[in-house]
């Protein structure tokens, strides 16, 4: 839609910024000349240099007198200001959809902005920090896998470990340690049904430190997780591109 | 032996993610006023073509970055792109933005439609998070953004988001 610029006493810039400002409260209508304002659309509109299409002269005029309205009813006193504002919108289909056009507009406007803030945040790269998209792919599989499945093989493991001494954890039972004991199950047994990864006997805390390094590992594609029919299993990434 | 600078540097290469200013205090055992020289040496330093690296500052958290100059060559080593947000998506995100808290159903006011949606990617990007309920009938979820926003947009906070019209 074309803009019709204002240029007002106590204000400058396009017709449906003005309303919502005064929608909004953040400019005293009282202290705005509509007239001058209704006087530069009028003026905008029958330009005859670039006249505006009728649709959108139409447009300019409903905002001209949802302005002359929200005065007017302004003007009121104030007990039945209060009825009227609160009915304001209930009363009035058509002022509630210009209040929700231009609010709506106005974060469609912003929305480009931060597309540019975005895009410009993109090219600065932090240490170590890897794309997101530049992730290893987890060899196409991962995806056959729902987080429901691993989240049911999880409690499995847990229900079938169930801790046989109390839970004290050796202090190397650490996120560095599950990493490790996955790598190492997996490269002496090949491929690993999931709830045999875990040990017969060992602690809650030990099957939490192997299932969060196990995703660490997944997350840096050193293991793929295939999940067939009977189970889900997880094979080191260079055995399962061999497959 | 290393200047305050280099251990502030070498503090925050070593994080690599962002770290907060009261740690960074804490750790060089310095107040406000020596953090906030340090910060501006290092922005002096960072300036000079020489350097590849920048200091980015999001909200409390300080964090060194790659110049935008070597965006290409970093892109290349990494071979990635930073994901991308849909714009329906980031409309969602504006309006949590501009008016948070914010409940789901007066987003979906201003939009005119459903926004479900979009609110679950936000959530699992980190982008926004469960701020609170709302007192009202329901005591629905109310939504604000996370630091992560910050850092997505490169803001060094809520203040610094445009100005819509």
């Amino acid at each position: 839609m074309t803009e019709v610029e204002i240029d007002c006493e106590n204000f400058a810039g396009s017709l449906t910024k003005l309303l919502r400002l005064l929608l909004d409260s953040e400019l005293d209508i009282f202290a705005l000349r509509l007239e001058h304002v209704v006087e530069q659309v009028v003026q905008a509109i029958m330009d005859a240099h670039t006249p505006l299409a009728v649709d959108e002269a139409g447009t300019h005029l409903v905002l001209c007198s949802t302005m002359l309205r929200l005065k007017s009813r302004r003007l009121l006193p104030v007990e039945d200001l209060r009825q009227t504002e609160a009915s304001l919108h209930a009363d009035d289909p058509a002022l509630l959809s210009i209040v929700q056009g231009l609010t709506y507009e106005s974060y469609r406007e912003v929305v480009d902005m931060l597309e540019n803030l975005a895009a410009e945040s993109a090219l600065l790269s932090p240490r170590g920090v890897v794309a997101y998209e530049a992730l290893p792919s987890a060899g196409g599989s991962l995806q056959k896998v729902s987080l429901l499945t691993l989240v049911a093989a999880f409690e499995q493991a847990m229900r079938l470990r169930q801790p046989m001494v109390l839970e004290v954890s050796r202090p190397a039972c650490t996120l560095a340690w599950g990493m490790s004991y996955v790598r190492q199950t997996i490269e002496a047994q090949g491929r690993v049904e999931f709830s045999c990864v875990f040990p017969l006997a060992c602690s809650r805390l030990e099957i939490v430190m192997i299932f969060l390094g196990l995703l660490e590992l997944v997350r840096l594609g050193e293991v793929l997780l295939r999940d067939d029919a009977a189970a889900c299993y997880l094979e080191s990434r260079e055995a399962g591109q061999v497959a | 032996m290393l200047s305050k600078l280099g251990l502030f540097e070498a503090l925050l290469f070593a994080s690599g993610e962002p770290v907060e200013r009261k740690r960074l205090m804490e750790i060089l055992s310095i107040g406000d006023q020596d953090l906030a020289l340090l910060i501006a040496q290092m922005e002096d330093v960072c300036v000079e073509p020489t350097r590849g690296i920048m200091l980015r500052i999001v909200a409390d958290s300080l964090q060194l970055v790659t110049k935008p100059a070597a965006a290409d060559l970093v892109l290349r080593l990494t071979a990635g792109r930073q994901y991308k947000i849909s714009k329906p998506t980031l409309e969602v995100l504006a309006i949590v933005a501009y008016k948070q808290p914010i409940t789901r159903a007066e987003v979906e006011e201003i939009r005119g439609v459903k926004c479900e949606r979009a609110l679950l990617t936000l959530l699992e990007k980190g982008l926004i998070v469960e701020v609170g309920r709302k007192d009202s009938m329901g005591r629905p979820i109310l939504y604000g953004t996370t630091e992560n926003f910050l850092h997505h947009f490169n803001l060094r906070s809520l203040k610094d988001l445009p100005l819509p019209g």
